[in-house]
């Protein structure tokens, strides 16, 4: 075995136990300080390139990118300073952002840890728009989304119904919804927004808590989306 | 119903756009950083970081041609500024090498990268990771960057602002160094 035939046997063959077993490798290995050279970089490279590392925790990509884009927006509505929506165009009012997380491993993955509830408050007979934002780590081109009201709350524009489902496609990433909900008086409300693709189901809920109106914003103001 | 899908924000948003364009490095930053760090918490909080920061800057994200490394660099020099010039000094390098859990040992790949390699490998990288910890930091960077990660050469002078010259003439040594930790034999 020549230097030429040695080194491209060393390349190819990634199994130590295999190479070690190469009489003819071996004993020009033996006999070549060049090529023992060339097959201890070669061992050095193979092991440092596969050092391992343990994975981030479960949704670490999307969660961060999500945390990071809100954490860089203008305080607008944050629990600090939840009155200062006065100057702020209604329609892009952000009442809530609620993050899950579906699709991924396999059916029925454990919830993503998440506050059991997220509350908001608004105003009795307000309508507002919350803003429920979807991570999926998929793309879910069938998803279905079911939203649930129970008797104190409304969709606007969907009087009397407390259930609506339809289905949607889902992109990987963030999905944006804006609900406008419609607190029917001055009790309580929650709703429960679940989504479901194929046999994974997730779901997250929403109280909505009545406000004293005593902020100098109008009782009953109804804000368009 | 078709009235809800108007719920749906239409067009294509700032956020959007954010996303599609970090989603595909975010586990390479987190890879990188926990080589640098040593620390999958800290790896995490570092990526967040820089990503936080980034969230502001999406019109300049939008016009860098080669991301991966340019974002390698940035993440780099907020290691660089968080971790080593805070400590005031050389940062302890740990030797501790990361072995899978028993959820990832049972995935199929796990198994198959098991019964690839069943002897020796544990204890060489255990000793390559001692011998990366007496290594000084400039040859740690490339070594890392270079062997470990896989960046070409030209990356890695433009990450760590170095020329070429100096990256190969720092794996050489850096490798030569390394060398001696293996165990005895040449495979
Ligand atoms: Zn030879």
């Amino acid at each position: 075995m020549n230097c030429v035939d040695a080194k491209s046997r060393l390349d190819t063959a990634s199994d130590p136990q295999a190479l070690a077993a190469d009489q003819a490798l071996v004993a020009h290995l033996r006999d070549c300080a060049n090529c023992r050279d060339y097959a201890e970089e070669l061992r050095l490279t193979r092991l440092l390139r596969a050092l391992p590392a343990p994975p981030p925790s479960e949704g670490f990509a999307d969660r961060a990118l999500a945390q990071a884009w809100d954490a860089a927006q203008p305080r607008t509505e944050r629990s600090s300073a939840p009155y200062a929506w006065g100057g702020l165009a209604a329609s892009v009012l952000l009442a809530a952002v609620l993050f899950t997380q579906i699709g991924g491993d396999g059916p029925l993955a454990p919830e993503a840890p998440l506050p059991d509830i997220q509350v908001v408050q608004m105003a009795p007979n307000e309508v507002r728009p919350v803003n429920v934002r979807l991570v999926s780590k998929e793309a879910l081109p069938e998803a279905t989304i079911t939203i649930r009201l129970d008797r104190n709350l409304a969709l606007d524009g969907y009087p009397d119904t407390d259930t609506l489902s339809w289905q949607t496609a889902l992109a990987a990433g963030t999905n944006e919804l804006a609900l406008p909900l419609h607190l029917l008086g001055d009790e309580r409300g929650e709703v429960t927004i679940e989504i479901q693709s194929g046999s994974s189901r997730r779901h997250m809920k929403l109280a909505v808590e009545p406000r004293e109106n005593n902020l100098g914003i109008e009782s009953g103001s109804s804000i368009a989306l | 119903m078709s009235g809800i899908v108007d719920f749906f924000r239409r067009g294509k948003r700032q956020q959007d756009v954010f996303t599609e364009l970090l989603r595909p490095h975010v586990e390479l930053m987190y890879r990188m950083a926990y080589r640098w760090t040593q620390s999958s918490s800290d790896a995490e909080d570092l990526v967040q970081d820089i990503l936080t920061r980034l969230a502001t800057r999406v019109d300049e994200l939008q016009r860098v041609d080669m991301l991966r490394p340019w974002l390698i660099k940035i993440l780099y020099n907020r290691y660089v500024d968080l971790y080593r010039r805070q400590r005031n000094g050389p940062v302890a390098y740990e030797h501790e090498v990361w072995t899978p859990d028993e959820d990832a040992l049972s995935s199929p790949v796990a198994r198959a990268q098991d019964q690839r390699d069943p002897l020796g490998q544990m204890e060489d990288q255990r000793a390559l990771l001692k011998g990366l910890a007496q290594l000084d930091e400039g040859q740690r960077d490339v070594v890392l960057l270079h062997d470990v990660e896989g960046y070409t050469a030209l990356e890695v002078a433009d990450i760590l602002e170095l020329n070429v010259g100096t990256v190969k003439s720092r794996l050489h040594r850096a490798r030569a160094h390394l060398k001696k930790f293996l165990m005895a034999g040449t495979f």
